[in-house]
Formats: structure tokens, sequence, C-alpha cells
């Protein structure tokens, strides 16, 4: 429970800082070029930052208050309360919903993938890096095939999409939280990096960056097959989700 | 907030046509004596009627209101007093109380259904019938003759109430080291001294009396749960004529603020040599509890259900009536200034979600209540029926208590997600469920607690010995319906689930050989692959009772069992590729951080 809450945390925090260096390089870039860049992944960041880290970090919320055991739902420890707090994020500024629509239909769907693209180039660069180093491998190789299971299965989607628009709001969702893996699995393996290039150069918070590698592995061990399910279940089509009459919701 | 309504259609299904309940009713003479469908139908019939009509409409000023504590004393929310009354007047406590002492008798495969109206409908109230209830089959079980004849028909009743006093502030989960002590007097009774917390319905003014069953310790007693002892502490003492007497020294300290169930008091309570008898042995108090444990822990995982199908009907209607943005293929109401939201696919989505686990965990909970039927009621001749319902009752109490409520808090959050901005505003109701449904992952052993005693306890502890025989059910529906056409799509499916999941059960098996962390990092997970796994299970018997009766029907119920069952496999059961990947790689990336590296 710990341990999931720690790679939330951490995770979403890098993702934040992330995406507002975009919004920086958005205003202040340099170049026509740059400030054009750092605008299509602000926007394909965004909806992913908003409605996948409301998500995540609602679970978390709940996993603190677990770790209290009944103390966690009496008021007075203050962890009930976080949950309940944490709960309006998944509605309000566009629901978890709206902003999966917006990331498929929206920013990668409409730009013909040009938007995940965009962020796909540069987890690959990461890869193709990082590629000789052994260290790296764990984090590497899942990696790798993540990036380009990505990229397939949003051509995919885009495929059905084409032929029955309905597909695009039955795959929006499971879409949103797989990507939301997916960054912070770039995210996490680039925090690993670091760590280790600290602890190889020698360094006096070792316990620190020891920890991050091990969140990391946490991460890609325990976390990350998360994709898996995602994946199917976004392919699984709109028909099972639109052959029931309306009256048979109610029976 | 929609009326709460009974699902009755649904239970009935489940009953009759998925498991045939009245055969296996039939099939237990001491069931078949108090039971037969007639009468199960007329109880379900009038549940529903009581739930719906007196217990729900109490629930949403119940929460805002909350009980009073003013000197001891506690005064429970407008309507709870009357509302109790009905349910004694309806002998309600007693749905499956032992016929000697006045119980009605009814097999769990119908109380189950019972406790989930009751829940669904107010499950703050309905703590007090299902806390009586577990008090009544505590004594029933373990307590001497004298102790039932003194006690049971006044609880089954309801005239008087139970309550279960295990937690202390410093012993939750591990209630081996409790202080609560019970010294011997000379007449055969105890003087009980300690503080207990967290006791639902510790104190209150709905019944006349209220029967305290205590954890605590004898002198001398052993350290750790084979030293502990369980003492029953009425609150009034009881005269030899049956009628009270002066009032036993024991108090409510205080009742706590919580998250939800607020209609329901959570109290402090201070035993200051009160007075109390032994039920069961010395020393084996923890043993005496177990006897319950396996029928309250499936009662919580009914609580899931309950909370998950109120949400459900809540969820559903809002989206009916609730109209924003069109259709991604085109106006279907042109008239109106938008579409119903049920017309976009992702609220549907949450919707199927919902009614999979809430109609599928239905099926599931009856199943776990069939083979408790079987294990308490089957004949003495029928001494492996019985060994085996034991198992199954063993290995999936667990699950079902876990399960159920995890995923009945899902449902709750799904539904509240429907409703959006609507959903965490409490006049809808929806936010309460949430916060109501949330204590049933915590009660009754945390479902941490419970994913060890299955992974732990059950399946490693038995060395596979258990899950076997659930393995042997699932095997023999696959191969009994082979040929079954409108099986087809599900049974491979099925089956490639259940193969994971015994897979990761060998697995883990081997691994705890010669890793003490290996049971608990794959636990929690392997409960969940489990339980998802028990459902596709559970939902391919669903579409087996209900194929043949679909083309016919024009009601669309039966149709729209195949759609869920469709949704289930293709949306949810995939979860478990997730999870078996998960808990293949092991302790080591859980076990690394130190203290300080958290
Ligand atoms: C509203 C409410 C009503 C209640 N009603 C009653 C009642 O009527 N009667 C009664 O006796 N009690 C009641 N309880 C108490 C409840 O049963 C306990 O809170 C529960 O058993 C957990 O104990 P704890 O709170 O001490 O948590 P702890 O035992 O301190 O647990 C804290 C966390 O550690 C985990 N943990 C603990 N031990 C282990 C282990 N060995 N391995 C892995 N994880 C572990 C737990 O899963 C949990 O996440 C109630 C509590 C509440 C909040
Ligand atoms: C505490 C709180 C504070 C707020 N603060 C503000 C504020 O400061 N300013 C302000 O203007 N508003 C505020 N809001 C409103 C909030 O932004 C809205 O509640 C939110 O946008 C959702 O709208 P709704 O409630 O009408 O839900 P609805 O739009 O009715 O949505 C209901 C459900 O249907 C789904 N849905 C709707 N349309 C579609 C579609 N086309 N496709 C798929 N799914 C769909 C949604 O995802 C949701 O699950 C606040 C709300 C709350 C509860």
């Amino acid at each position: 429970m710990l341990l999931t809450q720690k790679a939330v945390a951490e995770g979403a925090r890098a993702l934040i800082y992330l995406t507002a260096q975009k919004a920086d390089l958005l205003q202040r870039g340099k170049t026509e070029e740059e400030r054009k860049e750092a605008d299509e992944l602000l926007g394909f960041l965004t909806p992913i930052a908003k409605a996948f880290l409301t998500e995540i970090g609602y679970e978390a919320a709940n996993l603190g208050m677990q770790v209290f055991g009944g103390h966690g739902y009496i008021s007075e420890w203050g962890m009930e309360q976080n949950v309940r707090d944490a709960r309006i994020g998944m509605i309000y500024e566009g629901t978890t919903g709206i902003q999966a629509l917006d990331l498929l239909g929206r920013k990668v769907l409409m730009t013909q993938g040009e938007s995940l693209k965009g962020f796909t180039k540069q987890v690959h660069t990461f890869c193709k890096e990082n590629a000789d180093n052994e260290q790296m491998k764990p984090f590497i190789e899942p990696l790798a095939e993540l990036n380009k299971e990505w990229g397939d299965l949003t051509m995919k989607v885009g495929m059905t999409a084409m032929k029955n628009r309905e597909e695009v709001g039955a795959a929006s969702v499971d879409y949103l939280m797989y990507s939301g893996y997916a960054v912070f699995a770039y995210l996490w393996a680039r925090m690993a990096k670091v760590a280790q290039d600290k602890l190889a150069e020698g360094t006096s918070e070792e316990l620190f960056y020891t920890a991050k590698v091990q969140t990391a592995r946490f991460y890609f061990t325990r976390m990350l097959p998360r994709t898996k399910a995602h994946a199917v279940s976004m392919m699984a089509g709109a028909d099972t989700l639109l052959d029931m009459p309306e009256e048979a919701f109610a029976l | 907030m929609a009326d709460y309504q009974a699902p009755l259609r649904d239970m009935r299904f489940v009953l009759n046509e998925v498991f045939d309940a009245p055969a296996l009713w039939a099939s237990l003479p001491k069931v078949a004596e108090s039971v037969d469908p007639e009468t199960a139908d007329a109880i379900l019939e009038e549940a529903g009627k009581i739930t719906s009509g007196v217990l729900a409409p109490l629930s949403r000023e119940a929460d805002e209101q909350g009980c009073k504590w003013s000197d001891g004393e506690v005064t429970s929310p407008d309507g709870f007093k009357e509302a109790y009354q009905t349910i004694v007047e309806g002998g309600w406590n007693g749905l499956g109380g032992n016929t000697e002492f006045g119980g009605m008798g009814m097999p769990k495969t119908l109380v189950a259904q019972f406790e989930e109206m009751m829940q669904g409908a107010n499950m703050a109230f309905g703590l007090a019938p299902m806390l009586t209830a577990g008090a009544c089959l505590a004594v029933d079980a373990h307590g001497s003759q004298e102790l039932k004849e003194k006690y049971l028909p006044n609880m089954y009743s309801g005239v008087w109430s139970g309550a279960m006093d295990l937690t202390e502030p410093h012993a939750g989960t591990d209630l081996g080291i409790i202080r609560t002590k019970a010294e011997p007097n000379d007449d055969g009774s105890f003087n009980v001294t300690g503080t207990k917390i967290f006791i639902t319905w510790g104190e209150h003014d709905m019944a006349e009396n209220i029967i305290h069953l205590v954890l605590a310790k004898l002198p001398g007693a052993p350290k750790g749960p084979k030293g502990i002892s369980l003492l029953l502490v009425p609150k009034f003492m009881v005269n030899d004529d049956g009628s009270l007497g002066e009032r036993n020294s024991l108090s409510c300290g205080s009742i706590e603020k919580k998250m939800g169930i607020k209609g329901s008091a959570t109290c402090v309570m201070n035993f200051d040599g009160a007075k109390g008898w032994l039920v069961g042995e010395e020393n084996k108090g923890l043993n005496a509890m177990f006897t319950m444990m396996n029928y309250e822990r499936l009662g919580v995982g009914i609580q899931g259900i309950g909370a998950a199908e109120a949400s459900l009907q809540n969820a559903r209607e809002y989206a009916m009536e609730r109209i924003q943005s069109r259709a991604p293929t085109g106006a279907q109401q042109p008239e109106k200034a938008a579409d119903p939201i049920l017309v976009h696919p992702d609220v549907r989505r949450m919707l199927l979600t919902m009614k999979g686990y809430v109609e599928g965990g239905r099926a599931f909970s009856t199943y776990v209540a069939q083979w408790l039927d079987i294990s308490k009621y089957a004949d003495a001749a029928e001494e492996d029926r019985r060994k085996r319902a034991e198992g199954m009752v063993a290995l999936l109490t667990p699950v079902a208590k876990a399960f159920l409520t995890d995923r009945g808090l899902d449902a709750c959050i799904m539904g509240q997600q429907v409703l959006g901005g609507h959903g965490f505003i409490r006049e809808w109701g929806q936010e309460q469920l949430v916060r109501d449904c949330r204590i049933t992952q915590i009660y009754e052993g945390t479902n941490g607690i419970q994913a060890l005693d299955l992974m732990g306890r059950k399946v490693v502890g038995s060395q596979g010995k258990l899950f076997e025989l659930f393995a042997e059910d699932v095997a023999t529906f696959i191969e009994e319906n082979s040929s079954e056409e409108s099986l087809r799509p599900y049974l491979e499916p099925l089956a490639a689930a259940f193969e994971r999941l015994s897979d990761v059960t060998e697995h883990v098996i081997k691994q705890a050989s010669d890793n003490p962390n290996a049971i608990g990092a794959a636990s929690v997970d392997y409960l969940d692959l489990f339980g998802l796994t028990a459902l596709g299970y559970m939902w391919a018997r669903i579409v087996k009772a209900a194929a043949p009766k679909a083309g016919d029907d024009t009601s669309g119920f039966y149709s729209g069992k195949l759609k869920t069952a469709r949704f289930y496999y293709d949306r949810v059961l995939p979860k478990t590729v997730s999870l078996a990947e998960g808990i293949r790689s092991g302790s080591e990336s859980m076990m690394a951080h130190t203290a300080e590296e958290f």
C-alpha cells in the first residue's frame, strides 16, 4: 500500500513538472518551432495529467486510509477527509470521461496520431540513449516495448473509429489510463536513471536515490502490468457497450 | 435520489433459476422442515416491502443527523426506533435462527437476500440486526444450554440486540494482545474490566437490552490468541424469570465522528467489573468466534453488494433522465436540447461494470451461502458432502468478504461519477453510499487480512487442497456444458482465466516454501484475481440459466443478462492478465525499502 502511494505521489510530481515545463516553453520558448512543439506536447499531456493523476491520486488516498485500519474511518485522523476531498478531482474541470474524449478524440486522433508521436519520439530517444546501460535494462526493455504497443494500439483504435464514431467513446477511458501508465513508465525510468547516475558518482543522499530506484522497480513490476488489461479492454469494441437497450439497464 | 427498490426479480432469478435453491433446500431435511418455495417467495416479497418502504426512506436523513451521545445514553436517528420495532414484529432478527429457541430456521441462501435488501436500503440501521444475528450464532453454537434458554429467544425476536466487543485501542487485527480482563466469581460468573473501542451499536435506545459478546483474558491465560475467552455481558441483568434486573456496570464513554454509516453508533465501551458468563470453553474464545465469522464475513460482503445495488439504481435512473451532449452518431432525441447521457459509450461502460459486479456478486454470495447451508445442515449420512462444503466455505469466505466489498466500493464510486458534480453533493445520496460502503473494507478483518487468510491459511496452508475443490467445481461445469451452444463464447475464456489462476496458485505455493514474504506480497492481488475469475464462473452460470429463455422473452431481462455477461468477459475479466503478471514478479520489489527509504 505504501509503495503504491509512493509511486503515485512521486510519479505524479514528475508528470506535473514535465507538463509545467511545456507550459513554460510555450510562453518563453526561444524559437517558434520550440514553442509549437511545446504546445502540442502540452495539449497531449494535459488531459492525462488531469484525469490520470486524479484517478490514481484517489486510489492512493484510499490506500492511505486503509493503512490506518479502523482509525482511518474516524474523522479525527484526517485520513477519511483526504479521501473525501480527493474525490472531487475526478469530477470538476471536466470529468475523467470528458478528459479521455479530449485526449483520444481531439488530441490524438484529430492530429492523426501526431501529438502522440511527439511524445513517443522522446521516449524512443531516451530508450536508445540507454540501450547499452546494463543497469537500466529492467526499465528500458519494457518501456521500449510499451512505447511501440502504444503506437500500435492507437493505430488500431483510430482505424475502428473511422468506421464507427462510437468506438472513440468506447475506448477512451481505457486509452487514457493506459497512456497515464505509459507516461509514468517513462518518468520512472528517467528518475531511475538519474538516481543510478548519482549513486554511481557517489552521493551523501544514498538512501534517497536508492529508494528512487526501488520504487521505480516496484512501479514497473507491480503497477505497469495494469496496461495489459486496459489494452484488451479498449480493443473490445463498442458493441458490448451499445447492444444493451435502455430498458434492460433497469431490469 | 432514486427510491431504493428491492431487486426481487434478480434475487428470484439467482435463487430459482441459476442455483435451483428449492432443490437444495429439499435435499437438506432440517431446512426442508422450515421452508418451501412458496414460503421463501412470500418472505422475499415481504422483505422487499419493509426494506424499500420502511428502512430506505430513513437513510439519507439519518446520515445528516447521526446518533447523539449524552451522559452515557445514545439516541438513534429519527425513525430508527420505530423501524426497529417493525423488524422485531416481523421476526426478521431471527430469520436464520435456531428453531429450538424461537428462530425461524431459514437457510442462508434465503437470509442472504434479505440481508442484501436491508443493507442496500440502510446500512447504518442494518448493522443492528446483523450484529444481533451474529451474536446469536455464537451463543447458539457455543453457549451452555442455560445461556441459550435465557438469552436466545429475546435476541432472535430482537427485543434484545447484540453487540460484538473485540477491538481495543491498541488491538484491532491482532486480538492476541487485548487487555480486557475477566475474573471468576464463586457463582460461575466473571467480572469483566477493560475498554473496548469502535463497538457498533454498543449502546442505543432501540432495544430493551443489549447483549455484549466480549473478548477478554482470564487470570493466568496463555499469551496471544490461545489465551482469549468469549464472555456474554448484558447491559441489564436478566432475572431467572426472564425479567430485566439492575443495570450492569458497563457504559458507553463516547461515540465516534466518522466518514459514513453515521446513523449507527460506534461506541467506546467501558467495562468496570461488569458481570458476564463464559460462552464456550475458557481460552477458546477465538474458536467460538470462528463459527460465526464465516457468516459475518459473507454478511459484510453482502453489504458491499447492497450498497452497489443502491448505487446502480441511482445511477441508471439519473443516466436516463440527465440530458447532456449528443450521441456520437448524432442526435437520438432531437426534440430535446441534448440526449440522455445513457447514449454515451463511457457512461454505459460505468453502468455495465456496476451491473457486472452487482449481479455477478449476488450470484457469488448466493453460491457461497449454498455451501454454508450444506455445511450446516447436511445429513449425518452425507459426511463427504458436508466436508466438501466446509472446505468451500473456508476457501470462499475471505473472497466473498474482500472482493465483494472492494468491487462494491468501485460500484459506488462509479455511480458517483455517472452523476457528475451531483454525485459529490449530498442531496443525491450517492456520495453517502461511497462513505457508507468504505467501512466494509475495514471491519470484520480488513481486506488485507482477508487476502492473507485466503493465500496463507487456506491456499498455501492446505497445499492447494482447498483450491482443488473449487477447481473441480469449475472444471465439472465446463465439461458438462461443453456442447452447450450458448456457452461456447464463454467457456474458453473461462477455462483460460481459470488456468491462469491455477498457474499462479501453484507458483505462489512453490515460492512460499522458501520465501516467507511470498504470501503477503501476492495476497491482495491474488484475492482480486480469484474474485474476478469466480465472477467469470458466475456469469457463465447466469448465461446457462438465461440463454434458453432469451429467445421468447419480451421483457429484456434474459437478453440483458447475456449482454452483461458479454461485457464482463470482454472488458472486466481481462484484468486477470495484469494481476497475474504483477503477482509473478514476486516480493523483491516490495521488501527492498528500508523504513527510512519510505
Ligand atoms: C465504524 C467501525 C465499526 C466497527 N465495529 C466494530 C464492532 O462492532 N466490534 C469490534 O470489535 N470492532 C469493530 N470495529 C473495529 C474493526 O474491526 C477494526 O478497526 C479492524 O479490525 C482493524 O483493526 P485496527 O483498526 O486496529 O487496524 P490495525 O490492525 O492497526 O491495521 C492497520 C493496517 O495494517 C494492516 N495489518 C495489520 N496487521 C497486519 C498483518 N499481520 N499483515 C498484513 N497487514 C496487516 C491492516 O490490514 C490495516 O490496513 C469497527 C471499526 C469501525 C471503524
Ligand atoms: C464541489 C464542486 C465545485 C465546482 N466548482 C465549479 C466552479 O467553480 N465553476 C464552475 O463553473 N463549475 C464548477 N463545478 C461544476 C463541475 O465542473 C461540473 O459538475 C462538471 O463539469 C460535470 O458536469 P455535470 O455535473 O453537469 O455532469 P454531467 O455533464 O451531467 O455528466 C454526468 C456524467 O456523464 C458523463 N458525460 C457527460 N457528457 C458526456 C459525453 N458527451 N460523453 C461521455 N460522457 C459524458 C460525465 O463524464 C459524467 O460521468 C463544481 C462542481 C462541484 C461538485
